[in-house]
């Protein structure tokens, strides 16, 4: 008999709000907004007993077999070795995105037996004083490092996360380098996608379209030179870069509403169709998994494309790329995306067609 | 750090589906027993592979079938009484491993997936070796120390996996309880290794 529940390739478990660096181009929902507002997202988190029940409903009601743990920081919560102890129980393989600053030796090797299989952490950029600007945070870039030294030494896997900003795409080849000899599993290029604390930051950091095709021309160098992975999972307009010219790197567009959804359960058992959107689509304490995910709930959110994309013969694929940048920074998901609406007078024509 | 009981079959699973997908296992004919179904279900781990590529869904249907065949062929087996029952459970937990290996290391990447295990081979450590020492002048010395120790290590694995005294090293590390492992999952990798690699011999 088919198994009725939803089949989740991973699910994004936000296990804290508090952070110990202060990222310019951090997307957290529930950071103010540009004029530094603050934004009615739910604050707060379930204690232990609360998060572990949370969790196992998460886990009965779906299949599921990856969460990643996320936040906030999430080493700053207490209680993770109780969280990853039921994740290895339920034989859910687990990723950690972390910033690396608490990731010291005897704790990569705890978390690691724990059955951590993958650490995402930053590497923004092969110059100190770059990595720790833009997290806005001395001591970043050296915390990082000897994280991921830990991790290699203790035979764990991590990936690499760089953040393409206007401030580090010159870095970006001597950035793959140190991710490559630090023994990193690939590199995530994700353009900077405004949001969060990164909306007061939006025209400091916002590459043009034309940067990030020298910084894409860059990496498909350097992922043949190293025969190194390197995956753009922030969505990329084909209308504004043609990707096609890049061949050893990996494109992705929205996945909202599909297996691969990236489903974000917060601290307090919110249920959002992905972690950059505020959409909120109920809590996963008072309903069913299957409920909040429902078509009909979702969508408003995976249905929205902005009208400039009707006539691409890429609309439904494309979607105009990041449609929770859209509503986060202007408030409609159906608006133009910064990284679009910033860069669509030279968008390709070649499109026309449907 | 030493293996634990649940990374032994991972192990086991993710060598053999390696050399499965390196084409190092020959096919050996059709053969319609639960044994050959299982085999099949295995050789057909290089299929799965070119199904993830670029294509999503049709990789996860290609491995949610394979897995169900798998299960069905070992079901087979243990009411035939050929395997016990919990043994059957790790050879199965075995190829949800394998057959998510060869999926994962072939599906597009997305930002919050487990990458693929892309292990790198003696000519990567050495390239990064140079790059590290090229590095390595801005950066903590005790940091780019425990890099070098850790490429240093890894080299010296490759090494000794090539020479002649590769098995009785694993042999005498199991023996000696460095690697861990139930009864039940060095059965089910014996099964396994009587199932795809004694007929390529």
């Amino acid at each position: 008999m088919t198994d009725p529940r939803p089949r989740l390739q991973t699910l994004i478990f936000e296990v804290i709000q508090q952070c110990n660096h202060a990222c310019l181009h951090c997307y957290n929902v529930w950071h103010p907004d540009a004029k530094r507002r603050p934004v009615a997202y739910p604050h707060g988190e379930l204690n232990t007993a609360g998060t572990l029940a949370l969790l196992t409903k998460a886990l009965d009601e779906t299949r599921c077999r990856h969460v990643t743990l996320t936040g906030g920081e999430p080493l700053l919560r207490q209680d993770l070795p109780q969280i990853l102890d039921l994740l290895h129980e339920r034989d859910v393989t687990t990723t950690i995105i972390s910033n690396g600053r608490l990731l010291d030796e005897p704790t990569v090797v705890d978390l690691l037996d724990r059955g951590v299989g993958l650490f995402e952490l930053p590497l923004l950029s092969h110059r100190r004083e770059v990595h720790d600007r833009l997290s806005d945070s001395p001591g970043a870039f050296d915390a990082v490092l000897a994280a991921m030294a830990h991790i290699r030494y203790h035979r764990g896997q991590f990936v690499a996360v760089f953040v393409a900003t206007r401030l580090n795409l010159p870095d970006l080849y001597d950035t793959i380098k140190l991710a490559f000899a630090f023994g990193s599993r690939g590199l995530m290029l994700n353009r900077f996608n405004p949001g969060g604390r990164g909306r007061a930051h939006l025209a400091e950091l916002l590459p043009t379209a034309d940067q990030m095709r020298q910084a894409l021309a860059v990496a498909d160098a350097a992922a043949a030179e190293f025969n190194f992975s390197i995956s753009c999972s922030i969505p990329i307009q084909p209308c504004l870069v043609d990707t096609s010219a890049y061949p050893h790197l990996s494109f992705g567009f929205c996945a909202a509403g599909t297996d691969r959804a990236y489903y974000t359960l917060d601290a307090l058992g919110n249920l959002r169709p992905c972690n950059h959107t505020p959409t909120i689509l109920g809590n996963l304490l008072e309903e069913p998994f299957s409920d909040l995910i429902a078509s009909e709930r979702m969508a408003p959110f995976v249905e929205a494309v902005p009208r400039f994309c009707d006539p691409c013969a890429l609309r439904d694929t494309c979607q105009g790329g990041c449609k929770a940048a859209a509503q986060v920074c202007y408030g409609s998901l159906t608006a133009e995306e910064p990284f679009l609406h910033r860069n669509r007078v030279h968008a390709r024509p070649l499109l026309e067609s449907r | 750090m030493t293996l634990t009981r649940r990374d032994f079959i991972r192990s086991v699973s993710i060598a053999i589906a390696s050399l499965v997908m390196a084409g190092c296992i020959s096919s050996g004919g059709q053969d319609d027993s639960p044994q050959g179904r299982l085999r099949s279900c295995w050789l057909r781990l290089d299929w799965l592979a070119r199904q993830a590529r670029g294509d999503y869904e049709r990789g996860e249907q290609a491995r949610d079938e394979l897995v169900a065949e798998h299960r069905a062929a070992l079901d087979d087996l243990v009411a035939a009484g050929e395997v016990d029952a919990a043994v059957a459970d790790q050879v199965q937990v075995a190829f949800d491993e394998a057959a998510f290996h060869a999926w994962r290391s072939n599906a597009p990447m997305t930002c919050y997936m487990a990458l693929p295990v892309e292990y790198g081979g003696r000519d990567d450590l050495l390239q990064q070796a140079e790059l590290l020492r090229k590095a390595a002048s801005g950066l903590d010395p005790a940091v780019v120390e425990e890099v070098q120790a850790a490429i240093a290590r890894d080299i010296a694995l490759f090494e000794a996996a090539a020479g002649p005294e590769a098995g009785a090293k694993l042999i005498e590390q199991f023996e000696t309880g460095e690697i861990k492992a139930s009864p039940e999952a060095v059965e089910a990798a014996r099964i396994l290794v009587d199932l795809l690699l004694r007929r390529t011999e």
